[in-house]
């Protein structure tokens, strides 16, 4: 076998006929799956949004109509629930914007700065927003509780109280999750960056 | 208007299908079903990009840039693989003779050797884009670029000698 470039690139450029063969994708199937997948994206986006507006509503609705607080400390409380989801909505719709910013056709360094500033801010989110963001709303709940002992029995206020921290675990170890595989995909980028821009030792 | 987009989308397809399939077998070492499936990743961001493009360059070099992106989109899902050589079996292309078999074989398995961006950039170089092309594709300067394709394609004659002697 020959090794000079130019031997090279003919028995490449050789081969990619050959793929014209190979083509068993038909386009309007593909079509569809291009067409289905843009759907399901951007309905998974706005799901996301519209299941924290659906929630703050909700909570929003209950203490407003079902059960109104009274207490100056409760209320406080309720701004903090209700202003930590208020701002991870608006989180969740400025990082909406940024995932789109994202061109495929732009160049591949380009490309990768983008998606690595959109991989940090993901990350950020993830990590210290999301933190205050719980500490806020956790806060606020237990704002509510001495409130609630006014009214309740000491059992059941007990029971709310203790009930909110498993039910607070689960979504800060999905977020401990998501954090890992960000940071995984950030440092791939990162090398793949370095890559990239490195130039090279010439021989 | 959704008519012309299909036209549009069909005939990119026709035209470009075989170098974007090319592109992808060269990059995934060989494997045909992740090709596959990688070659379809690239046309579905084509579809979901064409009323972006702003023929700023050439088509060729846009879907160009949308294929190493995917590529590179893919390394970064995927998480870095250990540099294994290809297998022989996993490259296989129909009715070849022998001889232009065992030459593409062997080029593959070289290109596979090299680490992804290398690997890239060789395999525009071997379908013949200019230096100006490809920094347009990748990002990077033109001298970057002509040095690092300098350096690849030396890297790649010793990778071929090597393999060649090994057979």
């Amino acid at each position: 076998m020959k090794d000079s470039i130019n031997e090279l690139q003919k028995i490449w450029q050789e081969e990619q006929i050959k793929y014209q063969n190979q083509n068993k994708t038909k386009i309007t199937q593909l079509m569809t799956t291009a067409q289905s997948r843009k759907k399901s994206s951007v309905r998974f986006q706005y799901g996301n949004v519209a299941t924290l507006g659906f929630v703050l509503l909700a909570i929003v609705y209950f203490f407003s109509f079902y059960l109104s607080m009274r207490e100056v400390l409760s209320q406080l409380g309720l701004t903090l629930m209700y202003g930590g989801l208020l701002f991870r909505i608006g989180i969740e719709i400025y990082s909406l914007g940024y995932a789109r910013n994202i061109d495929m056709g732009e160049s591949s360094l380009v490309n990768t700065e983008s998606t690595l500033t959109y991989l940090e801010f993901r990350k950020r989110i993830h990590g210290s927003f999301t933190l205050i963001i719980v500490g806020l709303y956790t806060l606020g709940f237990y704002m509510l509780v001495p409130e609630f002992a006014m009214y309740m029995d000491t059992l059941w206020v007990i029971l709310i109280a203790v009930s909110y921290l498993p039910a607070a675990i689960i979504p800060v170890w999905q977020i401990r999750k998501a954090i890992r595989k960000e940071v995984k995909e950030l440092e791939e980028l990162v090398r793949i960056r370095e890559m990239m821009t490195k130039v090279a030792d010439s021989h | 208007m959704v008519n012309d987009k299909q036209a549009d989308f069909e005939r990119l397809y026709k035209q470009y299908q075989p170098m974007v399939m090319q592109v992808c077998t060269g990059f995934v070492k060989g494997k045909t079903a992740l090709a596959s499936d990688l070659c379809q990743e690239v046309f579905i961001h084509i579809w979901n990009a064409m009323a972006t493009f702003e023929a700023r360059s050439t088509i060729k070099t846009w879907i160009y840039r949308i294929t190493v992106n995917t590529c590179l989109q893919y390394v970064r899902k995927q998480g870095r693989n250990p540099e294994v050589p290809m297998q022989g079996k996993e490259h296989q292309i129909p009715n070849e003779p022998v001889n232009d078999h065992q030459a593409s074989q062997i080029l593959y398995v070289c290109m596979g050797k090299l680490p992804e961006i290398d690997r890239l950039l060789m395999m525009m170089v071997l379908n013949g884009l200019g230096y100006q092309e490809i920094s347009d594709i990748i990002g990077i300067s033109h001298a970057n670029v002509r040095v690092k394709v300098h350096r690849i394609k030396h890297k790649l004659k010793k990778l071929i000698r090597y393999e060649r002697q090994h057979q």
